[in-house]
Parts: structure tokens; C-alpha cells; sequence
């Protein structure tokens, strides 16, 4: 065969080629920008003036409006000025709140936040499934980490759940993400491109000051929550969960009874004692106490214990 | 039950060892995607892909004959890429100790098995190989000391992959010594000039040149802006042999006078004034064997400025003077542009523009000029001039005058005037 026409082939095809790959990029764009987040354009200021004239949406953790998570899903999340704010013990915050998942392995969580002209500060509160907090994630929990490969400038922190005691009420179920004051008065220093070129290059760097990030009360974070896919028994690199209990409560009190519903258990159980039916006596008290129902049990107790 | 968990334990093992290709490799990876805590920094550049020339054959590259450099974008034909693999050593207090590496690889992106044998341009090198001790000096608390083969502060300009002040190579050095109103740099490096042969000599021998580089530099001297002063001495350093037969010793300076600008259309301005005697004349190398006496002049001036949020570019220009006394010497002006176009966080269009021109010393002799421009579509990791990854489809237009020489490197005969050349190249560091 000719060469040339080969040659005329392969002309015609690159240029194909090229302008294949263009369109095909062009419409993958809005995929690709989702892959990266862009860092909020709130300025610091705006955000500061937004929570001061926001109003705390609950009184109580438990009162916050949890989200469900799933696991192996990557999850963009925005605080901005709409979001909710409460009144946290470090300070008013904007926040985002979620439910773990509650019948899965183990998972891994990590947290990117944004670095951009701002950047949201986060501190992670986990709670049990009685809303006690287990951990405070911050400080340095959370570094910079420069730009690099496909990730850009972000604050990066990364902890584990454990969930090898399924079911148990003190596994962390819930997560809040929130800042505190002290920690948007702060500013991150970012690393320049030009300096992260010639970083890579083993350049000098241009004698430049690098930009910073101020610390605001709304950020742009991304969420990704990958489950252990290992069953417990395969895992030889266990590790016991890192969580202590400082601020344990004691469980909730319930609402105490009306006398109505005292008076309704108390005539129960003394039918059933009557009838020397025991079983029912001590369900029925049982009962009455997850109903509030005050002091059932020692009612019971002093018409069972034999008399002196 | 006491022999069951022996016997466990042991098989576990042999399960372990088993597994241990896939356990390091399932340990490296995170390294690999930047990690929040990472044993082994790993940093690197790359650039590679595929290209054609308008009339069939390989991509052809162009350059003006004699130039110091040839603008990049849509004009590297070859496939170079660096492996840096550093590790901090030893950490107490402020006292550190690092060690780092680098192997470059280089081929001319014919195939897919390209041997590094150094046949067809496909080599890799040792570049880099040493440790630096970070405050370990009481005396100089904040400098760094350091031994080993070393890219050594080097400047470069981007666009067009110029390295104007490089005197790279092993060395020994102490770094960023505090002065109180700057930052003080001594270093001593090598470079070696093979089988250098002497007058009437028959075999030839290496002569080992050497360079004393010292640098000031962070001085304050205006409102965002930065000076560095530097002076480099260089010789050979001949043994009694070479001594003896009367080898050549070129010596000579090279001072330099940078000033950065920060602050300056949303980027930043670097210039630098260079002045260089006969050995040193060149980039930071002192050169026996090539260059006769003689002296440079050089100026470079550099910048990335932002003017819009969606625009944002680099721009060079370059005037280089060598006067030599065997009138060898040549006059290199070079002015290039790249502005890049954002249409959004991933998406930009970069123009490339680039002219050369050189002018030798000698009466009579033709000076040879070069236009190069790039239309250039890029997909990148993030909307900054830096961002990378950065995929991008080219073409590119180069002129020059075909009666003098012929700027292409292939596909393109002897005689033309011009060549158009297209592809796909992709650029990274990370």
C-alpha cells in the first residue's frame, strides 16, 4: 500500500481523534468538577454577620435534625448561611448533622474541607445512640494538606467508627459537624502553586508569600464513608475502639407518670398478686417503669417480701 | 489448646508471608494518594503523550538554531519523567535529618518497550541523592546542612523550560543562615567534563570543575518585594598529570542580582540580571574545555499575573549577550506569552506564543529567528496556571527561514520554512 495514503488516514484521524476527545470531555465536565468541590465564596465577614443574625434551631442535641448517612457514598456537604445553628458549649455554630449507619461493618470516615480565599474549621462530635458524646475530633485532628494530584487545598482529617458490637447502644451513631469561636478568629497559610511547582520540581521556590485562608463560620466540606469490607473474625488488625466516655450521663429520666396511669398498675399488680400470678406481677412492673410509673418496683417488692 | 494457638499463629504467618508482595504494595498505595500521614513522601513530575506533523511522521519540535531554550507548550516531543522518593530520617526537637532521591527517565515515545539503554535517546539518570540535616548546627540555629548529588536552588523560567541559574550536581553545603536581615547560602559543587584530551595528548581524561556558590537572599528591599545576590566561582581542578601537560583551566564568575515582586496583577514578577566571565559563561557551570575566554550579560524577566479571575498567564523576556574572544559569541533575545483562558474549574484554552532570535558574533554569520504559536485546549486538575494534571490537545504553528537551517527535529525536510504539527500531551507533578 502507498504510505501516503496511510499517512493521509492517520492526518484525518488524529484530527477526529482531537476533536473526539474535546466533545467527549466537554460533556463529562460537570462529572469532572464533581469530583473536587469548589471552596465557598462567602466571605469571612458575611459569614460572621450570618450566624450572629441566625437563630439556634434546638435546645437539646437530640433536638438536632440528623440526616442518614450511607456508607460507601461520597457526600458533598455545604454549611452556609442557611443551615441550622446551635448553641455549642465552645460557641455558636452553623452545622450539619448526621445518623451513622447503624447495621453495617466498621467504617472509615474522612473529612476534607475546602481550603479556598475561606475555610471551615471542623470539629466532628460524635455521640452514642443516647446522644452522649464520645469524641470531639479537632485541633490538629484536622491538617492542611496542599494541593495535590486531583485533590486541591484542604483541611484533612480521617477517623474510624467501630461497629464489630452490633447493636450496642454505646456505639457512635451520631455526627455533628460545627466550628467553634475560637477557631474562625484562626486563618490556615496555603501553599502557592508557583511553590508547589517548584516544590515538585526540587526548584527554588519564588520568594513570594503564600496565600491564607481566614477561618469562617461556612465552608464547603466533602464527605467520604467507606465501609470495612471484611467480617470481624478475618480482620487481624482489630483495634479495640479508641473511645472513652468522659461525659457519660446517666440514662435519660423519663417523664414521670401521671397518677392515673400509678394508680392503673398499682391495681394491676395487686390482682395479679392476688391470684398469686407472679409472672404478670413482674411484668406488669416492668412495664410501669418504662411508662415512668415512680417507685412501681418497691411497691411490688413490699407486697411480695414475706412479713416479719 | 496451648499447641492449637501455636499452630494457628504459625499458619497465620505463613499466610502473612505469603501475601507479603500484595501487603507492601496494599501498604504503599496510600503514599500514593496523599495520605494524611505518609512514611515515604513521594513527589514527581511527568509529561508525555502522542503527536503528529501536518504532511505525516512523528511530532516534529522546533527550536531556533543556537537558542538557549524553545517555548513547551505543544513542543516536547519526548517522554521525561522524575521519581522523588524522600523520608524524614531522624526528628528530635527541631532537629531533623532527611533524606531524598531522584531518578529522571527520559525516552523518545516511539514505543511501548523503550529500553533505558541510552540507545534512541531512552536513558534514566541519577539526579538526585542526599541528606539534609535541618538545625542541627547550635551555632546556626534555622540552617540546614546538607551532602550529596542535589538540584541545588535552581531558577528556571516555566514556559519555556529555561534554566537560567543551575549549578546543580553533588556538592556539600550549610543553607539559610539566618544574617538578621537575610538568608546566607555557601555550597561547593562538581561538575565533570569527560575525556578531555590535552594538547597532543592521546587518550583523554576527565577534568573535574568546581564551583563555590554563595547566595544572599530574602533581603527586603521594598513593599513585597524580595532581592538575592549571588556570586559563583568556578574552576578546574587539575590533577599534577593534567597540571603537567598544561590542560586548559578556565576560571570565571558568574554574578547574579534577582528581584522578586509579589503582589504584582494578582501574581508575581521575577528579574534577574546575570554577568559571567569566561569559564562560568552559561548557566551556573564552570566549562574548561568549550568555552573560550570572554563575558556574558543576561537578563531574564519573568511573571505569572492574574488579570481577571478567568484569565490568567505567563509571560518571559530574555536578552543574553556572549561576547567571546574567539568571536564565537552570540546575542539570544527570546519574548514569549502564554495566557490561559479559564471556561471553568476544569476547562481552559491556552495560547502560546513565543519568539527567538539569535544573532551570532561573528560578521557575516546569518542570524536565524523563530516564531512559535500554540492553541492549546487543557483539561486540568483545578482553574490555577499550576494546576496539574493537566491534559491538552494542541497544534502548533512554528516559521522560520528555511535558507539557514531547519528548526524542526523530524519529519520536516531540509529547506521548509514552516511546520504544523498536532496531539495529545499530558503534564503532571505532584
Amino acid at each position: 500500500m502507498d504510505p501516503k495514503i496511510y499517512y493521509r488516514f492517520f492526518r484525518y484521524f488524529s484530527v477526529f481523534f482531537v476533536l473526539t476527545v474535546a466533545t467527549i470531555c466537554r460533556a463529562d465536565i460537570d462529572n469532572w468538577t464533581a469530583t473536587w468541590p469548589t471552596p465557598s465564596a462567602i466571605s469571612q465577614q458575611q459569614a460572621n454577620e450570618g450566624l450572629a443574625a441566625s437563630v439556634v434551631c434546638c435546645q437539646q442535641l437530640a433536638g438536632l435534625l440528623y440526616q442518614t448517612l450511607e456508607p460507601g457514598k461520597q457526600l458533598q456537604i455545604e454549611i452556609n448561611l442557611d443551615s441550622p445553628s446551635y448553641s455549642f458549649e465552645s460557641g455558636k455554630s452553623f452545622f450539619a448533622a448526621y445518623k451513622l449507619p447503624e447495621n453495617a461493618n466498621s467504617l472509615t470516615i474522612t473529612l476534607y474541607s475546602i481550603a479556598g480565599k475561606t475555610v471551615f474549621k471542623p470539629t466532628v462530635m460524635l455521640m452514642d445512640s443516647q446522644f452522649r458524646v464520645t469524641r470531639l475530633l479537632r485541633g490538629n485532628d484536622f491538617q492542611y494538606r496542599p494541593a495535590k494530584g486531583f485533590k486541591g487545598d484542604s483541611l484533612d482529617g480521617q477517623f474510624r467508627v467501630d461497629r464489630s458490637l452490633p447493636g450496642n447502644p454505646l456505639n457512635e451513631t451520631y455526627m455533628v459537624l460545627y466550628t467553634t469561636e475560637a477557631d474562625r478568629q484562626g486563618e490556615t497559610t496555603l501553599l502557592h502553586p508557583a511553590k508547589a511547582y517548584a516544590l515538585a520540581r526540587h526548584n527554588q521556590p519564588p520568594a513570594i508569600p503564600d496565600p491564607v485562608a481566614k477561618h469562617s463560620a461556612v465552608g464547603v466540606l466533602q464527605l467520604r464513608i467507606a465501609q470495612e469490607n471484611k467480617s470481624f473474625g478475618e480482620r487481624a488488625d482489630y483495634v479495640p475502639p479508641a473511645v472513652v466516655y468522659p461525659s457519660a450521663a446517666p440514662a435519660p429520666v423519663s417523664t414521670p407518670a401521671l397518677p392515673e396511669t400509678q394508680d392503673y398498675y398499682q391495681q394491676a399488680i395487686k390482682q395479679a398478686l392476688a391470684k398469686g400470678d407472679m409472672a404478670k406481677a413482674l411484668r406488669l412492673a416492668e412495664e410501669g417503669e418504662r411508662a415512668g410509673v415512680q417507685g412501681i418496683r418497691r411497691f411490688l417488692l413490699e407486697r411480695i417480701q414475706p412479713k416479719p | 489448646m496451648h499447641r492449637d494457638n501455636k499452630n494457628s499463629n504459625r499458619s497465620r504467618w505463613q499466610k502473612i508471608k505469603n501475601n507479603l508482595p500484595y501487603i507492601t504494595l496494599i501498604c504503599c498505595l496510600p503514599s500514593l494518594f496523599s495520605s494524611p500521614v505518609a512514611a515515604v513522601d513521594f513527589h514527581g513530575y511527568l509529561r508525555s503523550g502522542i503527536g503528529g506533523t501536518q504532511g505525516g511522521g512523528d511530532q516534529a519540535c522546533f527550536r531556533a538554531q543556537g537558542a538557549g531554550a524553545k517555548y513547551r507548550l505543544g513542543n516536547e516531543c519526548e517522554t521525561y519523567a522524575e521519581i522523588q522518593l524522600g523520608q524524614e530520617l531522624y526528628k528530635e526537637g527541631e532537629k531533623r535529618f532527611y533524606v531524598d532521591s531522584m531518578i529522571a527517565y527520559v525516552s523518545n515515545q516511539e514505543n511501548d518497550w523503550e529500553e533505558l539503554t541510552g540507545d534512541n535517546g531512552a536513558k534514566s539518570s541519577l539526579r538526585q541523592m542526599y541528606v539534609i540535616g535541618e538545625n542541627v548546627l547550635d551555632s546556626f540555629p534555622g540552617a540546614n546542612i546538607w551532602a550529596g548529588k542535589r538540584y541545588y536552588q535552581r531558577h528556571d523560567v516555566h514556559i519555556n523550560d529555561y534554566y537560567y541559574w543551575d549549578v546543580s550536581g553533588p556538592g556539600a553545603g550549610i543553607e539559610n543562615i539566618d544574617v538578621g536581615f537575610g538568608e546566607l547560602s555557601l555550597a561547593w559543587l562538581r561538575n565533570t567534563e569527560n575525556d578531555y584530551q590535552a594538547k597532543g595528548g592521546s587518550s583523554g581524561t576527565n577534568v573535574a570543575n568546581d564551583t563555590f556558590d554563595i547566595r544572599l537572599s530574602d533581603l527586603a528591599i521594598n513593599e513585597n518585594g524580595k532581592l538575592e545576590l549571588g556570586l559563583d566561582y568556578g574552576r578546574a581542578n587539575l590533577n599534577t598529570e593534567q597540571d603537567d601537560k598544561d590542560f586548559d583551566d578556565n576560571k570565571g564568575y558568574l554574578f547574579t542580582v534577582q528581584h522578586t515582586q509579589s503582589n504584582w496583577f494578582g501574581g508575581y514578577n521575577k528579574l534577574a540580571l546575570q554577568y559571567a566571565t569566561d569559564g562560568m559563561i552559561g548557566t551556573g557551570h564552570n566549562q574548561s574545555r568549550d568555552t573560550s575566554d570572554g563575558k556574558m550579560f543576561r537578563i531574564v524577566n519573568q511573571g505569572v499575573i492574574e488579570l481577571t479571575e478567568n484569565l490568567e498567564g505567563m509571560y518571559v523576556g530574555i536578552y543574553e549577550k556572549k561576547d567571546l574572544d574567539n568571536n564565537q559569541g552570540q546575542t539570544w533575545m527570546s519574548a514569549g506569552i502564554r495566557p490561559v483562558y479559564k471556561w471553568n474549574d476544569v476547562m481552559s484554552t491556552a495560547l502560546e506564543v513565543g519568539y527567538d532570535r539569535v544573532k551570532p558574533q561573528a560578521s557575516g554569520a546569518e542570524t536565524v529567528d523563530l516564531t512559535k504559536v500554540t492553541l492549546a485546549q487543557q483539561w486540568s486538575a483545578g482553574r490555577s496556571f499550576w494546576a496539574r494534571p493537566v491534559i491538552r490537545a494542541f497544534a502548533t504553528y512554528a516559521r522560520w527561514d528555511g535558507d539557514d537551517y531547519n528548526a524542526a527535529s523530524e519529519s520536516i525536510e531540509t529547506g521548509e520554512d514552516s511546520g504544523l504539527t498536532f496531539g495529545v500531551q499530558v503534564e503532571a507533578w505532584w
